[in-house]
């Protein structure tokens, strides 16, 4: 009799073992990563408003100090010790009509500084940054009017197919070429593209509408548009992008006074974590002083028959720029770029030699040859001809409020390093602050080491309206 | 004779258990693909179109962050799985930001700096815009499943702690689209409808959980209007993703293209 009752006990845990087997019971415990005030919340789903406008607006404070150093080439103006800035940026586009829509982007500065006097007309800046008109004529097909940034270009440190950058920097608030292009000026323009679905064609027109204006140097507090930077000269582009083995390539075509520009970038997945990226531009034209020494005659900052500083080559030729790069994502949220930055045009180790050693014992061409400097960095060209780009971006290092990031902007010639790390921190939905700590790693000598500046911070605050 | 008796009992009694539990399961088992399958069709409309999304994240139990973005979705017909252009919304910080997510294209757009940055697949996992192609992933498309667990299916306690039977599901990347070294995942056995996710990243470290719940009708389907996903590598950080306005569309295939990015208005 007992055997029979072992058996029946048999079979029921049999049973009951299959369907113990079929309890997740570990994978119930999951739940409990789950906060009550999840369980309790009733989160209404997400409910958002349609209105015929959309972009954003912002109130931000900037404070910046540098800490100067003594320089072989001593820089011809003050450099500042401090500055304030105080902007509203605006930044809205508005639906007019069923395929007509308004865009503009404006940001209204007030300035202070030791090199600033107070109170004057120096105190306000405005920078008109864009103002046009989108028409979609036929589905995917726009013709745009008015003023325009319009951006080229995949490489972050350099962009040879970005022609329309050169002029365009209003504020320098930022060494990341990528905060640099937060403010920058757009072109007026006639633009029209033909988006396909597996490519797409861009034409636009930049017609003169200025003489050229002068570098702006100092600082120059106005109201004036710059269309003297921006639209000095007739200029063509046509772009062609078309989706092919992955590599997304797109082919330029850039008309301008310095001759016809020919271009192209692609980029591939290379693995999950890594996208490679080469971006190049090629044109018949002059050395980078050459350029410089001419644009500064035509514009009344050099006298006529100034001298040019030797470099090697001072004819007109075809020069190739070239940005190689690679970006890499760990699975932390870091990302980091790498690239390689060629600019045939800019100077060569001799030709930097030349700088500092004429300029350290001929002040006279101590202006002259900071003016070459401010005009390669006005034009958004490199100073050198090779030059090594770093970039490094860690979001969420505290999940939705910290971010850092840095750059590096590193010279093979002699090493040095022009560098700056950046944190922002999310206080809340409207607010953010942000640190931005710059360093110059190199001797007076060195290509990084001739600024006039060893280090810099910025403390930025921003409030979101 | 009778212990015999007993043992011989004993044995038919344990066969006829384990042969009528393997032939009734069998009998009654999908394959994993078509439960995947199907779980996919739960989740996702058979035709384009838009949706918005409220991530609200949790730390600690503390609600910290929310995030609104619109996605606008479209099965690719060559891949099979879905094209996806996610636009932030809020915060105001992020406003106009756009992910481009086809294939192994995908391009993310600042309106700051009006410039496209190609991304890796690793890349899109970075932000919140990421949650947006979790919603849409087409499981069944990149990964080979296979069933695990008892033959019957497997008990299950849902978000709400209600116990659901369903299909537990491995799924292993078959193309290079695939984002996630491997997945478990929960289907219900009456319904389809996906109940848990488990994601894990190449090396075996498992990333995320995921609970779908509160199903609603959405396109003529009942579809989770929440999602509740675990960080597990930091259990602190739960973030739950609500959907809603769910509306049918025509996408053309040209706005999944990096220059259509700046034309993306969301209104």
């Amino acid at each position: 009799m007992r055997k029979w009752v072992l058996l029946v006990l048999f079979l029921f845990f049999l049973e009951s073992h299959q369907l113990w087997a079929q309890e997740a019971g570990d994978e119930n415990s999951d739940l409990n990563l789950i906060p009550k005030s999840i369980e309790t919340a009733n989160k209404e789903p997400s409910r958002v408003e349609h209105t015929q406008m959309s972009g954003r607006s912002y109130l931000e404070d900037a404070l910046t100090g540098w800490l100067n150093r003594v320089l072989l080439v001593p820089v011809p103006t003050k450099s500042p010790n401090w500055q304030n800035r105080t902007s509203l940026d605006f930044d809205f586009s508005w639906q007019l009509g069923e395929k007509v829509r308004l865009s503009l982007s404006n940001r209204l500065n007030a300035l202070e500084g030791d090199t600033i006097t107070f109170p004057s007309g120096e105190n306000l800046r405005n920078d008109f940054r864009e103002g046009f008109l989108s028409w979609e004529v036929f589905p995917r097909t726009y013709l745009e009017a008015g003023r325009i940034n319009l951006k080229n270009g995949i490489a972050l440190g350099y962009n040879p197919t970005d022609f329309f950058k050169s002029r365009t920097t209003v504020n320098i608030a930022s060494i990341d070429p990528s905060a640099l292009r937060e403010d920058r000026l757009g072109s007026i323009m006639v633009k029209g593209q033909r988006i396909f679905s597996n490519g797409a064609v861009t034409l636009a027109f930049s017609p003169r509408v200025e003489s050229q204006s002068p570098l702006l140097i100092t600082q120059h507090a106005s109201f004036n548009p710059l269309f003297g930077q921006t639209n000095s000269d007739n200029r063509f582009l046509a772009s062609l992008s078309y989706n092919i083995v992955d590599l997304n390539p797109q082919a330029l075509v850039f008309i301008d006074n310095v001759g016809t520009h020919i271009g192209a970038n692609i980029s591939r997945v290379m693995s999950p974590s890594i996208v490679a990226y080469a971006e190049w531009s090629g044109v018949r034209k002059a050395s980078l002083t050459k350029r410089a020494v001419t644009f500064g005659q035509n514009t009344g900052s050099l006298p006529q028959g100034a001298p040019l500083l030797p470099q090697t080559d001072d004819g007109k030729n075809f020069q190739n720029d070239l940005a190689l790069g690679a970006s890499w994502t760990s699975s932390f949220n870091l990302t980091i770029n790498l690239e390689y930055h060629f600019h045939q045009a800019g100077f060569g180790a001799a030709d930097f030699n030349n700088w500092v050693s004429l300029g350290s014992v001929t002040p006279r061409l101590a202006s002259e040859f900071w003016f070459i400097r401010q005009y390669a960095a006005d034009q958004q060209e490199p100073l050198m001809q090779h030059e090594i780009f770093l970039r490094f971006d860690w979001q969420d290092i505290i999940p939705s409020k910290l971010n850092v990031g840095g750059v590096m902007f590193i010279s093979p010639y002699d090493g040095s390093v022009l560098t700056q790390a950046s944190a922002q921190y999310f206080i809340s939905r409207n607010w953010t602050v942000g640190l931005y700590l710059g360093g110059v790693l190199g001797s007076a000598s060195t290509v990084q080491g001739s600024f006039p500046w060893s280090a810099s911070g910025v403390l930025q605050i921003v409030r979101y309206l | 004779m009778r212990n015999r008796l007993f043992f011989y009992l004993l044995i038919m009694a344990l066969v006829t258990v384990v042969v009528e539990k393997a032939v009734s399961g069998e009998e009654n088992r999908p394959s994993a693909q078509t439960v995947i399958a199907r779980s996919d069709a739960v989740r996702n409309p058979d035709r384009p179109f838009r949706l918005d999304l409220r991530l609200t994240e949790y730390v600690n139990g503390s609600e910290r962050n929310e995030v609104i973005l619109r996605v606008y979705s479209k099965i690719d017909r060559t891949s099979g799985q879905f094209k996806n252009l996610v636009s932030y919304m809020e915060p105001p910080r992020d406003m106009g930001k756009a992910v481009l997510m086809n294939g192994t294209t995908m391009w993310f757009y600042d309106p700051a700096s009006k410039s496209s940055v190609r991304i890796s697949p690793q890349q899109r996992l970075v932000g919140q815009a990421s949650e947006g192609d979790v919603i849409t992933v087409n499981l069944a498309k990149d990964y080979s499943a296979k069933l695990v667990g008892p033959h019957d299916g497997e008990a299950l306690n849902d978000a709400d702690r209600k116990p659901r039977k369903c299909w537990h599901v491995e799924l292993t990347p078959d193309n290079d689209g695939a984002i996630y070294g491997r997945v478990e995942y929960w289907v219900e056995k009456e319904t389809d409808r996906p109940v848990k996710g488990k994601f894990y990243s190449d090396s075996g470290r498992l990333l995320k959980i995921a609970y779908y719940h509160k199903y609603q009708e959405q396109l003529g389907v009942y579809r989770p209007s929440e999602i509740i996903l675990i960080d597990a590598v930091n259990t602190k950080l739960v973030t739950t993703i609500n959907s809603s306005g769910h509306h049918a569309m025509e996408i053309p295939d040209s706005w999944y293209q990096r220059e259509f990015l700046p034309h993306l208005k969301v209104e």
